[in-house]
């Protein structure tokens, strides 16, 4: 799935780009202002896809000037529907807390990192996660363990189409890292949506 | 249901197999003695780790089902290796995990310390154990 424009699952990519812009917002927009908004195909593309939304009635069209006015019409029945695929992103960190939750074995902190957590993944992106382990992982409840991350791997990925990137980490190693000032860290400093446990913040402070 | 990852699955002979067997057996005998406390030496034996364990992969697969992955993602022998009926059903989740270790130390080389290094050998030991049986 293309996670920054999820709609794109369902419609060609120009529809589900305008769709995505004109559900963002209760105001009218201009045909150029979604272009500009939308940031790629070309303006006569963009108002093909106006005419034909509007056609189906799924979006409204006003002319109080020189230019029309657009904006999606939240009467019509697939407009619920719309905004649910806008919002895709949410239901995937739900899923993800959820099911992390529910494990018998939890990690001290887990969190999501990289381009999804950024807002900036595609139908090619991983989605990252990082995971630190409990402080003891006996080597008999290692495969319980391991069956956990497997199995949110699955789930990531019939959820979404796209493949998770797990990364499990040690909390010595993270410690270590901290210490050694691997940018990696940074990353994760800066980027990291909490998912379950500690914050990475105070794991990291906890951990120096 | 998760949707199944397509590439080459090729046939494949005993002898061919017996011979993945044995290049998984020589890649863990490095990487154990490669493993030891200077932190450098931890990617290398990861690596093989990874290796030995695809090869015993491809082993069991070929002398259980006549067939093994040939595709570009390794992901597909985890896959094939779920149809094979194993003593260790661990196995398939073991070279799963052998598989994201080696991806996620392209984010960073520290990823791979002695200790994990020592899990993937031992993971991919449990592979070659399976070989071994049949």
């Amino acid at each position: 799935m293309d996670l920054s424009f999820p709609l794109a699952t369902i419609a060609p990519t120009l529809d589900a780009g305008v769709l995505h812009v004109l559900a963002a917002t209760t105001a009218g927009c201009t045909a150029a202002e979604v272009h500009r908004r939308l940031g790629h195909g070309s303006d006569e593309g963009v108002r093909k896809v106006m005419a034909r939304l509007v056609r189906q009635g799924v979006v409204l069209a006003e002319t109080p000037a020189r230019y029309s006015l657009y904006r999606l019409n939240r009467e019509h029945v697939a407009a619920p529907h719309i905004e649910a695929l806008t919002r895709v992103r949410d239901q995937i960190f739900a899923n993800i807390r959820v099911e992390v939750a529910g494990w018998q074995i939890e990690p001290l902190h887990a969190g999501l990192f990289g381009s999804f957590a950024r807002g900036t993944a595609d139908s090619d992106s991983d989605i990252d996660v990082l995971l630190v382990r409990p402080e003891v992982l006996a080597e008999r409840t290692e495969d319980a363990w391991l069956d956990q991350l497997v199995h949110l791997e699955r789930r990531i990925r019939d959820w979404t189409g796209n493949a998770a990137q797990i990364i499990d980490l040690a909390p010595g190693t993270l410690g270590q890292m901290a210490h050694d000032g691997d940018p990696l860290v940074d990353s994760w400093r800066a980027e990291d949506i909490p998912v379950h446990g500690e914050r990475f913040l105070d794991l990291l402070r906890r951990l120096r | 249901m998760t949707p199944r990852r397509t590439g080459r699955v090729v046939t494949c002979t005993p002898t061919e197999c017996r011979g993945r067997r044995d290049q998984a057996r020589a890649f863990l005998e490095v990487a154990e003695l490669v493993l030891t406390e200077d932190r450098r030496e931890a990617h290398v034996a990861a690596a093989l780790a990874v290796l030995g364990g695809i090869a015993a992969a491809d082993a069991i697969c070929g002398l259980s089902l006549g067939k093994w992955s040939r595709g570009q993602d390794h992901n597909q022998a985890a896959d094939l290796l779920d149809d094979v009926v194993l003593r260790d059903k661990t196995l398939p989740t073991k070279l799963r995990r052998l598989l994201a270790d080696k991806d996620a130390a392209h984010y960073s080389s520290t990823l791979i310390t002695i200790e994990k290094a020592k899990t993937m050998v031992r993971h991919a030991t449990a592979l070659l154990a399976e070989a071994d049986t049949r």
